[in-house]
Order: structure tokens, then sequence, then C-alpha cells
């Protein structure tokens, strides 16, 4: 993430549209769209992208109006091909370089990235989440969660402490939020932790700083706490007004799955997570580990991708050189 | 012990009620990268005040992380 926010500000964007991006993009995706449809109900599922777009908004603007600077740098765009990078498309034709490959290739190298690259970004954190959200659904008492975080603004004011400094992605705070609104934790408390955590941690802030400098990043952590709070207190209020129980509608959508697609769809996901924890875990721990701690259901799961790419690969890059 | 196996259960459930959702998901966050490369999006945003902000805001919505 923090590399984008370096590369679009060094490509000319200014601060405003960087501070937007970066608030914008943590806070919501499709993925954690679709997995906020599954776990936890479909108000949270509108809700989390619009928050995330106005707080967004309100920071870019805010920024741009009171410490309006033009980036002077000029603008540089990456317009390297996509699928394989065969082109850097600086001297091709438009439309040979949108030709390069057909859709098909197109569509396989988005399947791809997706696969990989996406949730290999995820993975590790996802699991860290759906733990986390086991442990608190098991070990935390009924009452104890309710009585603390039940609503109101010394809830929402709790939540934010908690979310800041903690780096969490979207995708993986959905599981515990799920978890925390089960044990009778507000969904406005939830939203808070659903947005500020995703969006801000220590690390991200110091790197802000040196991005934007220190009063813009001010202005970022206080446009997000307050819009986090404020959208907080009024998801609360949704909820009294439109008299849903969220504890009730809650992972309603897991439903809509047929039983017989869930198990496969579990299986593929462990597959897809073997390759991706094993990083994590060789970066975490150094030592190479045993490959026998890791039971894949499907071992070949991403091998026929493999070879295909492969092949496809070398010929693309053969005839994929605009001529030059 | 007990402790232990209904956590591993819950871990379970919430796998298979969510890993459906998830594939989904990343698919159209993969095939959105290709479309949509966040190295590219400068080219849409321009160079306005106000403009280049809601399209910076708007654009971060879909694309993961």
């Amino acid at each position: 993430m923090l590399p984008a926010a370096a590369s679009l500000s060094k490509q000319g964007a200014n601060k405003g549209a960087v501070s937007a991006f970066l608030i914008s993009t943590p806070e919501s995706g499709v993925d954690s769209i679709a997995i906020t449809y599954a776990l936890l109900d479909p108000v949270m599922t509108v809700v989390r992208p619009v928050a995330a777009f106005l707080t967004a908004m309100v920071a870019g603007l805010a920024e741009n109006l009171f410490f309006w600077q033009k980036n002077k740098a000029e603008i540089v765009v990456d317009r390297s091909c996509p699928v394989d990078g065969c082109c850097d498309g600086l001297d091709c034709p438009e439309e040979v370089h949108a030709h390069h490959h057909s859709l098909g290739e197109k569509l396989a190298a988005g399947v791809r990235f997706g696969y990989r690259e996406v949730w290999g970004d995820i993975a590790g954190w996802f699991f860290v989440g759906v733990f986390l959200a086991g442990l608190i659904t098991t070990l935390i008492p009924e009452d104890l969660m309710a009585t603390l975080l039940g609503g109101g603004l010394s809830s929402m004011l709790v939540m934010l402490v908690v979310g800041v400094p903690l780096y969490i992605c979207a995708t993986a705070s959905t599981p515990v939020a799920a978890a925390l609104i089960m044990k009778g934790v507000s969904p406005g408390a939830a939203l808070v932790f659903l947005l500020v955590g995703p969006a801000t941690n220590i690390t991200s802030l110091s790197v802000l700083t040196g991005i934007l400098g220190k009063r813009s990043t001010l202005l970022y952590l206080t446009v997000l706490s307050v819009c986090a709070v404020l959208f907080g207190l009024g998801i609360d209020i949704l909820y009294h007004m439109a008299g849903i129980s969220p504890r009730a509608i809650i992972g309603e959508a897991s439903e809509l799955v047929p039983d017989t697609v869930k198990l496969p769809a579990v299986i593929l996901l462990l597959g897809l997570s073997v390759k991706p924890l094993m990083t994590t875990m060789r970066k975490k721990f150094g030592a190479k580990p045993e490959p026998t701690t890791f039971i894949s259901p499907f071992p070949s799961v991403d091998r026929p991708l493999k070879s295909s790419e492969y092949q496809g690969r070398k010929e693309e890059k053969d005839h994929c050189s605009c001529h030059k | 012990m007990q402790i232990i196996i209904k956590t591993l259960l819950e871990i379970w459930h919430i796998l298979l009620d969510s890993s459906f959702y998830i594939l989904m998901g990343i698919t159209i966050a993969g095939l959105l990268r290709v479309i949509l490369n966040p190295n590219t999006v400068l080219n849409h945003l321009g160079r306005g005040r106000y403009s280049s902000v809601v399209k910076a805001a708007l654009l971060g919505v879909p694309l993961p992380l």
C-alpha cells in the first residue's frame, strides 16, 4: 500500500489525492466487500465502502483546501503491459498496445493475479483474523463486551484507541468484527474498528509523515478518526431506527451458498494459501520450515496454471515487441 | 481441551462461511488489476485541486489493500 502511495506522489499526484487514495484503498476493496457480505450483513456491505469513499474524500478535500500545493513533478505514467510486462508501452501505439494479448489471456492473467498476488498479500493476515475471531467467540464472556462496547461515544473511542496503532487488513478484520458483534459489541463500534484498523498503524503513520509531512499526516489522522466515530454513531442509530438486530442477521448470506460448494471452496482456498503462508513463515522465522508442517489438501492446485503460463509467456514475449 | 476444540470448530465454520465469497472477491480483484493497474491510476487523476481527490477516493474503493 505505502509503496503505491510513494510512487503516486513521485509520479506527480497532489497530496490531497494521495491522502484520499491511502484511505479508500485499504479501507475497502472488492475482496473485503465480498467477505463482509458473507460474514456480516448487507447493511455493513454497503456502509463500509461508502464510509471509506466519504472519509477519503473529506480527508483529501480538506488537505487540498487548507494546504494546496501543486505537485510540480512531471506526470509519469507506467503504461507497461499488465499481463506479463512484455512491453513498456512507451513508444507503442495505443491500438497495438491494447491488443498484445487476447481477452482470454487477459482474463487468465487477472485470475492468476488474484489468486497469487492479491490472496498472497492477504492470506497470512486472514488466518490471524479468523483465529482471533475463534478465540473471541470461545473465550470472551457474553456480558463483558455488551456492557463495555454496547454503543455510544465511549465504545467508539475505545475502538479508535485499539484500531489506530493496530494493523489488520480489511479482509482479515471482518471475521473479528463479526465475532465482536456476536458478543454484543454494537455494529457502530465494530465499524470504527473496520475503518480505522486497516487504514492506519504505527509504521504506516511514520512512513506517511515522510511522504506527506507532519501537518498533513495529522490532518489525515484527525479526519479519519472523526469520520469513523461519526459513521459508527450513525450506523448504530440506523440499526436502532430500522429495528434490525445485528446479531440476528449476521452471516446470513453464507446460507445462500449450497453446502456442496462450501467445502470445495474451503479446500481450494486452503490450497491457494499454502504457498503464501510458507513464504510468510520463512520470512518470520528465518529457517525453512519442514514441508510436512503444511498439509495441503490438493498440493497440485496451482500447478496446471503454472505450466500453461510458462508456455504462454515464452511465445508472448516473442510476438509482443511492438516491432521496435 | 474443550476450549481448543470449540475454537477450532469456530474457525472451521468461519472458513466454510467465507471461502466461497473470498474466492469470488480475489477473482474480481485480480481482473480489476489487469484492467486498472494501480500505477496507471494517476493517468485518470489529472491535476485538478478537487476533481483529482474525488477520482482518487472513488478508484480506491474497489482496489484491494
